[in-house]
């Protein structure tokens, strides 16, 4: 579904991802760990079209990010670490305006809308003003309006950060259902209990370069993802 | 105590006014006196033009009421310094940022309130004096002989009466802040009370001599009215013009009103400083939401950005206001508006070609005051990621961007544009080439503030106003435009006797033409690149 080829990214000298490559196969949850400033957000970013790279290929179910965009966006969803949304529209507002842009009928939105404000236990805030949210508010707010199109694949940096336990309990669960249906998630974070227990595969990447990846059992073998990761850090 | 927290007040003055909010260094000697001499020029500006208010009453102090005088000045200072800080009260009392800092550690909150109130009436006395200042200069240049005593009492009465303001301030200052936190479309509130001070402003500016005229022919009713029904005004006129018992009758009102606000805020202090007063919390009903297109949508957004902030309304869609108000004008005030072009075509031979011009020149004055999408890229901000991330072709983003302002400016440029040619009588030939060139002259706004701002946007900014009100592309957008207006004229002036005005119009159709399109086309290839990349 999702495949990252030779992925390089500079930000002036500082080479952010160096020739990083990935494949996500539909069903997977893939997780991404790495320390602050490794390049997670970078690759997570390039992925979603929203940064340009300097050399290699992303391609979402077989379409270039770099030569078709909206056919790859339309396929995929994103959500930031920080969810920074339109202030100025009340949820409600928000989410209609992301379903009109991804075309979802009126009948479906409304049923989406209605069964994941519930969910996450928004409805009674859907007509107030984003501006008016918390942060983790804003975060359910911004799940529901990725997953309000039914993406195939969906990309989120650090999930989890901000979301009360039910919530994030909630999250889990809709990540499985979605690669269930056949769909994928890549998603990073620094909660490693967390990738251990959800994720199908893992990458773990340092100083922008892929020091290993695999099926979780692979990469971690015996030991916990925690004490694989922290020796690989310290090589 | 007290010292450590005037002096941290001090600091986070020293901080907003001379330092670098993005750095957070202290700006450069020049820049600070640049700074400086910026303050002073706008505060001697304001001085000069009080001055000049109060040399025109300064004749009551030779027909024996001085006390008049001082107490028209007095009630005039009193006003400039609650308007002045009235709006910054509620903010810096209750709601300062470090109010739960100070809060948790042992510091009575009376104490709080105290150092908060000093800066309140700091800021209160700054606007007062820029009053009452000019005032006592006038009244000593223009009447009675200099005495020191008389000065000191003046002097005096200028530091109480800015606790009058400073009183007056912080109760007003709680009521609008009470209502405020309380109203629905609070945008579209501020923009009305804003239109509606601007209008009472202008009024007041155009009208202020006819009032000062009338208050000195009147002198005696006026005078005699306060004195029987408001005793501390006189009190406070009297006070200044050297009657001691008077001026200390004022210093006990003004004292008896402070510490009784001092008593009433020092006791809720602690539960506003605390309490969150936000407004009434909407109920959401579920309904089937019209699903709209992919262009439908956008557009919608940026209405809603538009009539969500009222500093974007009011910086940037004034234009749209004036237009209409101008069309309205000229059509209530048809016969003087003729009269006056009538005796310019008298004036200057020739000049009939002019008035078609001068409609056009109008237009495009007004019009650069209405520069909506000059500050759209910028305002995208921190949300720049969710375009960006939606399959949405960065060429659709700003065709919304260029849809807003002509949907929304068009219609008012052309009602003006007709109203001003029937009010010109203008020919029909005239009428359809201004009614031409308020459409065109309303895409090359739009296009051209776009296009500005693709080539400096500002997404980091921590205050919407800061690319709304000092965002370069909106300062370009509004004085080009004006620069196009004294083109448009001068060039008329130098050209009219070998080309009659329906040709100087048709070759700004044709110019105006050319520029759309090649911003267009800019706009379409490079602008879209550029978005894509921001």
């Amino acid at each position: 579904m999702l495949r990252i080829e030779h992925l390089t990214k500079t930000y002036g000298d500082k080479k952010a991802v160096g020739d990083l490559s990935l494949h996500i196969a539909p069903g997977e949850i893939y997780g991404f760990i790495g320390h602050n400033g490794a390049g997670k957000t970078t690759t997570l970013k390039s992925v979603a079209g929203i940064l340009r790279f300097d050399a290699g290929e992303i391609t979402v179910d077989g379409h270039s990010i770099l030569k078709e965009p909206l056919e790859c966006k339309r396929r995929m969803a994103y959500i930031p670490d920080n969810p920074d949304l339109y202030d100025f529209m009340t949820g409600i507002q928000y989410l209609n305006f992301v379903a009109d842009i991804f075309g979802v009928p009126a009948a479906q939105r409304q049923q989406r809308i209605h069964d994941y404000a519930e969910t996450f236990e928004l409805t009674g805030d859907l007509a107030q003003p984003i501006s008016a949210y918390s942060h983790g508010m804003k975060q359910k707010l911004a799940l529901i309006s990725a997953l309000i199109h039914q993406p195939r694949l969906v990309l989120m940096d650090e999930p989890f950060v901000g979301l009360d336990p039910k919530a994030s309990h909630l999250l889990k669960g809709i990540m499985r259902d979605i690669c269930d249906a056949g769909g994928a998630i890549f998603f990073s974070t620094h909660v490693l209990e967390v990738a251990e227990k959800l994720c199908d595969k893992v990458a773990i990447i340092k100083d922008g370069q892929l020091i290993r990846s695999g099926t979780m059992e692979e990469v971690k073998g015996d030991s916990s993802l925690e004490s694989v990761f922290l020796e690989l850090e310290e090589d | 105590m007290l010292k450590a927290l005037l002096k941290k007040q001090f600091l986070e003055l020293n901080t907003f006014y001379f330092q670098d909010r993005k750095t957070g260094k202290n700006r450069s000697k020049a820049k600070t006196a640049l700074f400086v001499l910026l303050f002073l020029f706008v505060f001697a500006c304001v001085a000069v033009m009080f001055f000049g208010f109060a040399a025109q009453l300064a004749p009551l102090s030779d027909l024996g009421q001085g006390w008049l005088y001082f107490a028209m000045m007095g009630m005039m200072a009193l006003l400039f310094g609650v308007f002045g800080s009235v709006f910054n009260t509620y903010a810096g009392l209750f709601r300062a940022k470090d109010n739960e800092l100070l809060l948790s550690m042992p510091i009575p909150p009376r104490r709080i309130l105290m150092v908060r109130l000093v800066g309140v009436y700091a800021m209160g006395l700054l606007y007062e004096s820029l009053v009452m200042l000019p005032a006592i200069l006038a009244y000593w240049l223009y009447g009675p002989a200099f005495s020191l005593p008389t000065l000191l009492l003046q002097l005096l009465l200028t530091l109480v009466l800015g606790l009058l303001v400073l009183t007056m301030t912080c109760a007003l200052g709680w009521v609008v802040a009470l209502i405020s936190g309380r109203l629905r479309n609070k945008s579209f509130v501020t923009v009305l009370f804003s239109l509606a001070f601007l209008a009472v402003y202008y009024v007041v500016c155009f009208r202020i001599n006819s009032f000062l005229q009338s208050l000195l022919l009147q002198a005696d009713a006026i005078g005699s009215a306060i004195r029987s029904w408001a005793y501390p005004i006189f009190a406070l006129g009297a006070g200044a013009a050297g009657q001691p018992v008077h001026a200390l009758a004022f210093l006990a009102i003004c004292a008896v009103l402070f510490v009784l606000c001092c008593f009433v805020m020092s006791r809720s202090f602690l539960r506003i400083a605390t309490t969150q007063r936000g407004e009434k919390k909407a109920a959401y009903m579920e309904r089937t939401a019209k699903a709209a297109g992919l262009d439908a949508a956008l557009l919608r957004k940026e209405l809603c950005r538009f009539k969500g902030s009222a500093a974007y309304m009011l910086n940037c869609g004034l234009g749209l206001i004036l237009m209409l108000a101008a069309a309205v004008f000229a059509l209530i005030k048809l016969e003087t508006v003729r009269a006056l072009l009538d005796g310019l075509a008298l004036q200057l031979p020739g000049s009939e070609g002019f008035i078609p011009v001068a409609v056009l020149v109008a237009l495009v004055f007004i019009g650069g005051m209405i520069c909506i999408t000059a500050p759209s890229v910028s305002l995208e901000g921190k949300t720049i990621w969710l375009l960006q991330s939606m399959p949405v072709a960065p060429w659709a983003v700003l065709r919304a961007k260029l849809k807003l302002q002509l949907v929304l400016a068009v219609i008012p440029t052309l009602f003006a544009a007709a109203a001003l040619c029937v009010v010109a009588r203008a020919s029909a030939l005239d009428m359809a080439l201004l009614l031409l060139l308020s459409v065109l002259l309303m895409l090359l706004s739009a296009a051209l503030g776009l296009a500005l701002n693709l080539k400096k946007p500002n997404l980091t900014w921590t205050n919407e106003v800061i690319p709304i009100k000092q965002g370069a592309p909106v300062m370009l957008c509004l004085f080009g435009f004006w620069g196009l207006a004294l083109v448009i004229g001068g060039g008329y002036y130098f050209l009219y006797q070998y080309i009659v005005a329906s040709a100087y119009l048709l070759l700004w159709c044709a110019l105006l033409l050319l520029a759309d399109a090649g911003l267009l086309a800019w706009l379409k290839q490079r602008g879209s690149a550029i978005f894509a990349e921001l």
